[in-house]
């Protein structure tokens, strides 16, 4: 056997000492291969030290993460991602669209000394006439409320229409205050 | 072999339709794999796990962009080996790895062939050993050694040439015989 220098047939050789070393060379290349490693120590040793080499890093079983620990990846990249989403409008969140209606009904409320709006004038007679309690709003008893507005404000068309000219902020005022409305002698008895 | 990637493919497009199960489904195909990706990268189980989270958001946050020409896997692990890389080089700058002094002290602790080693001492000797090798070195080593990856996997997550990969995978192990054998620091011929 020869102790060559590594000459061009070595080099090429190295080429398929990888292929030689996972088992894929084919039939043909690997006689060829074996051929040249029994006429050439220098390859024969290499390839006999890195095959070693290979055998020796199998050995190292490297540990799973723990079921545990994947558990928590998957949690922590949900969390992050969950985050991403975007966040709901305030208004869209009870408590901040319950404190904006109050602070409306407020302002509307307190807003000035004189009713701006003929929905004030109505919600102000409805509150003096109210005789009982209207616990659903306005469709609970309808026939008082018209009753009322004919007094003061008398009608030529139906309920609906004059309800359509309130706006949503006074309907919604004009609604609680329906439905706290309780006049003595007209209560519900309870039984 | 495409059949996977098929149903891969059919995951990502149920995840981005807000499907979770498909989340739950991605994630538990790939986070072993990233994971001991990134252990054998860094060596440190907590820099790993950290590694490996961040590689999955930023892999499901640019989800939208994914253009369905490669594996998930491949994407997947192209982020935690530049992650990886990252990292070292954070560390290297400030000083944090003296993989020459760790591997010289196994050694001279040893002082005794491989095979009367025990396992943990072995893999202790080994972990030292691949983190002399240079990063992107060491990825292509972790992927084909361990994980198992084919040429082409490793060559597309790298953004390298087949050819490439093969002859950084073979130096690698040149490498590591060289720092696995005892005799190896005495002269050759």
């Amino acid at each position: 056997m020869k102790t060559n220098p590594m000459n061009k047939a070595c080099r090429d050789y190295r080429g398929a000492m990888l292929d030689a070393l996972e088992d894929r060379l084919d039939a043909e290349s690997t006689v060829s291969f074996e051929a040249h490693l029994a006429d050439c120590s220098g390859c024969e040793a290499e390839y006999a030290s890195l095959n070693q080499t290979l055998r020796l890093l199998d050995h190292d079983v490297r540990p799973a993460g723990t079921d545990t620990s994947m558990i928590d990846l998957r949690r922590r990249v949900r969390v992050a991602l969950a985050e991403d989403e975007p966040r709901r409008s305030l208004p869209m969140r009870p408590a901040w669209g319950l404190a904006a209606v109050l602070l409306l009904i407020a302002l509307f409320w307190w807003g000035g000394p004189e009713p701006v709006h003929e929905g004030e004038k109505m919600l102000a007679q409805v509150e003096q006439a109210g005789r009982a309690s209207l616990d659903g709003g306005l469709d609970s008893s309808p026939a008082l409320l018209e009753q009322v507005l004919a007094e003061d404000f008398p009608l030529d068309d139906n309920l609906d229409d004059m309800i359509d000219e309130l706006s949503s902020v006074e309907l919604e005022a004009l609604s609680l205050r329906l439905a706290a409305l309780t006049v003595p002698g007209t209560e519900r008895d309870p039984s | 072999m495409n059949k996977p990637v098929h149903d891969e493919h059919e995951l990502i497009r149920r995840f981005l339709k807000g499907e979770s199960w498909a989340f739950d489904a991605l994630m538990s195909a790939h986070e072993q794999q990233a994971y001991r990706l990134a252990l054998g990268m860094l060596g440190d189980p907590d820099t790993a796990q950290d590694i490996t989270q961040e590689a999955f958001i930023k892999a499901f946050r640019s989800l939208r962009g994914f253009q369905f020409r490669s594996s998930f896997r491949t994407w997947l692990h192209r982020i935690v080996v530049n992650l990886c890389i990252s990292s070292l080089r954070k560390q290297k700058r400030h000083g944090m790895l003296r993989l020459g002094d760790f591997v010289h002290g196994l050694r001279s602790q040893t002082g005794q062939p491989a095979r009367e080693l025990d396992r943990k001492e072995l893999a202790d000797r080994i972990d030292a050993a691949v983190a002399t090798l240079p990063p992107k070195q060491r990825a292509v080593f972790l992927m084909r050694h361990r994980e198992c990856l084919s040429y082409s996997e490793i060559a597309a997550t790298m953004e390298r040439s087949e050819g490439g990969v093969r002859a950084n995978y073979f130096q690698a192990l040149q490498k590591l015989k060289k720092e696995l054998d005892p005799h190896e620091d005495e002269p050759d011929e």
